[in-house]
């Protein structure tokens, strides 16, 4: 008989999961079907393997696909701030919040590298410190 | 049994859609319920199931709102969908009767959100873009610029969708916003994400809707007996890679199913109430639901083809964007305002002849897929 486990379909939902503070995200790619993803899972969605998954680097630069200064947000973000889509490398795309968005205009398809800062301020009044993008001009 | 597959909306109601701080949800619903079942001239007894569509009303509302009618039990099917929780629940519906299962239902959305508080819904957390800091403004906000790379355009244009649905809205009573406004008073509003400004963005709204749907056509003095052609509801699809932003496949892929159903195509359609939660996104949807080609979409509007006299109406009721956007409620709302048109009692906003009407609701917004929930329904006289 079958041993009763709970089989968890994991998934990083923690994006600072940032090794090194380095120009990568530590994602995972299926060693089935070779998709990458960011943050890493347990499971492919593409080609349902469930035990191939292998630690993998998602490198920078990318391009930048689309961005938003935004100006209302929940309390712990401090606005204005920019965030973007990234089209990183290996076909992924990354959300993340754009540094040194004010020092010029922000242009598809822009190089954009990733680096490391706050990004918001906890309730308890903790920084939360994430990866994010900042335009290479 | 009954399951001769036709299935009629012999009767709806809604309230007005705005702030109602001092009515509960469930008031706000059963006096939809009420209106409902008297526009459909049936006994309330004769109501053999109840689909109630809402997202942040808690544990079995439409138990909460039906046991102080009388109406309880029968079989209540409370349905979470996101912004499509109420057109869900029609679909449900439109199954148990289509399938012989009941004879006539009844299909509630209510929400009622000014309790919540102002500014933009609190998200899921545990979102890897939310814990970002990306907010829903700022995700039309990327479509709106992946728009333009694509296809050209300016924040003007886009401006002219809420232009357009507050002169449809200026007549209906159930819409909050009906003043008429300009391009340049959308674009000095409040920025929120820009470039999207506040009156670029659906308020938040208490309200109600409720529709009853029958296999028995109603006995009407000669009135027209509205028809559900197609029912259909659709999953985003989850991806990892790159996506366009300007083309929503869940829309698209629910859009085609519901056509095939009703055996009609999109240059049948006569009137449409869309998902424009955000200007931006009526001009998507107009290419999405093929009422124009793919980049065509503000020429479409200012051509005036989406105005009420045009050749395909959208949201003459004034859309999200006016009457408001009471999450469960929306979907069945839309299905009111279209059954209102069938049969010649949309008052000043009638879109004349109007024979066959689709209503789309789609959204839910959460890491990797489009849209988390879309349903489309066709209904035709
Ligand atoms: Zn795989």
């Amino acid at each position: 008989m079958k041993e009763a486990v709970i089989t968890a379909i994991e998934t990083s939902a923690k994006p600072a999961d940032v090794a090194g503070r380095a120009t990568w995200l530590a994602g995972c790619e299926c060693g089935e079907c070779g998709r990458k993803y960011f943050p890493k899972r347990g499971f492919c969605t593409e080609c349902g393997s469930q035990h191939a998954m292998r630690d993998a680097r998602i490198e920078g630069p990318g391009k930048l696909y689309s961005h938003s200064i935004i100006h209302i947000a929940p309390k712990t973000f401090k606005v204005p701030y920019a965030v973007g889509y990234v089209d990183l490398p290996g076909d992924v795309r990354v959300l993340g919040q754009i540094v040194g968005w004010e020092d010029g205009p922000l242009t598809q398809g822009m190089e954009m590298q990733i680096g490391y800062a706050p990004i918001a301020e906890e309730p308890d009044g903790s920084v939360r410190e994430s990866f994010v993008f900042q335009p290479k001009r | 049994m009954n399951g001769s597959g036709e299935v009629f909306v012999i009767g709806g109601a809604m309230t007005p859609f705005g702030k109602h701080p001092d009515v509960s949800a469930e008031a706000l619903a059963q006096t939809a319920v009420l209106e409902a079942i008297e526009d459909a001239g049936i006994d309330r007894r004769s109501i053999e199931a109840a689909y109630v569509g809402s997202v942040f009303q808690g544990s079995l509302a439409g138990q909460r709102v039906l046991k102080d009618l009388g109406m309880t039990g029968m079989p209540i099917i409370n349905l979470e969908n996101a912004c499509s929780s109420g057109a869900t629940a029609l679909s449900q519906a439109w199954l148990a009767v289509a399938a012989g299962q009941v004879e006539t239902a009844l299909v509630i959305g209510l929400e009622k959100l000014s309790s919540r508080g102002s500014g933009p819904l609190a998200l899921n957390t545990g979102d890897p873009e939310i814990d970002q800091g990306l907010t829903m403004p700022a995700l039309y906000a990327m479509r709106t610029r992946a728009y333009f790379d694509k296809h050209g355009g300016s924040i003007e244009q886009v401006a002219q969708v809420t232009v357009k649905n507050r002169r449809h809205a200026a007549t209906n009573s159930y819409a909050q916003f009906r003043d008429a406004c300009t391009v340049e008073q959308v674009l000095a509003s409040r920025p929120v994400a820009d470039p999207i400004t506040l009156l670029q963005m659906c308020p938040n709204a208490d309200g109600a809707a409720a529709v009853v749907i029958s296999a028995k056509p109603k006995e009407t003095g000669g009135q027209k007996n509205v028809r559900i052609l197609g029912s259909v509801v659709a999953s985003g699809k989850f991806a990892q890679g790159y996506r366009d932003l300007t083309v929503p496949d869940i829309s698209i892929q629910a859009a085609q199913r519901a056509y095939e159903m009703a055996g009609i195509g999109p240059r049948d359609v006569n009137l449409a109430e869309v998902h424009d939660a955000a200007a931006i996104a009526e001009v998507i949807y107009y290419e999405a639901l093929g009422f124009c080609e793919p980049g065509e979409g503000l020429h479409f509007l200012s051509a005036g083809e989406t105005s009420i006299g045009g050749r395909v109406p959208v949201n003459p009721s004034g859309g999200l964007l006016c009457r408001g956007h009471p999450l469960g409620a929306t979907g069945v709302a839309q299905i009111v305002e279209i059954m209102w048109h069938l049969t010649g009692r949309a008052g000043d906003r009638q879109v004349e002849g109007a024979k066959i009407g689709l209503a789309h609701c789609t959204g839910g917004g959460i890491w990797g897929v489009d849209n988390g929930a879309c349903s489309i329904h066709v209904l035709g006289v």
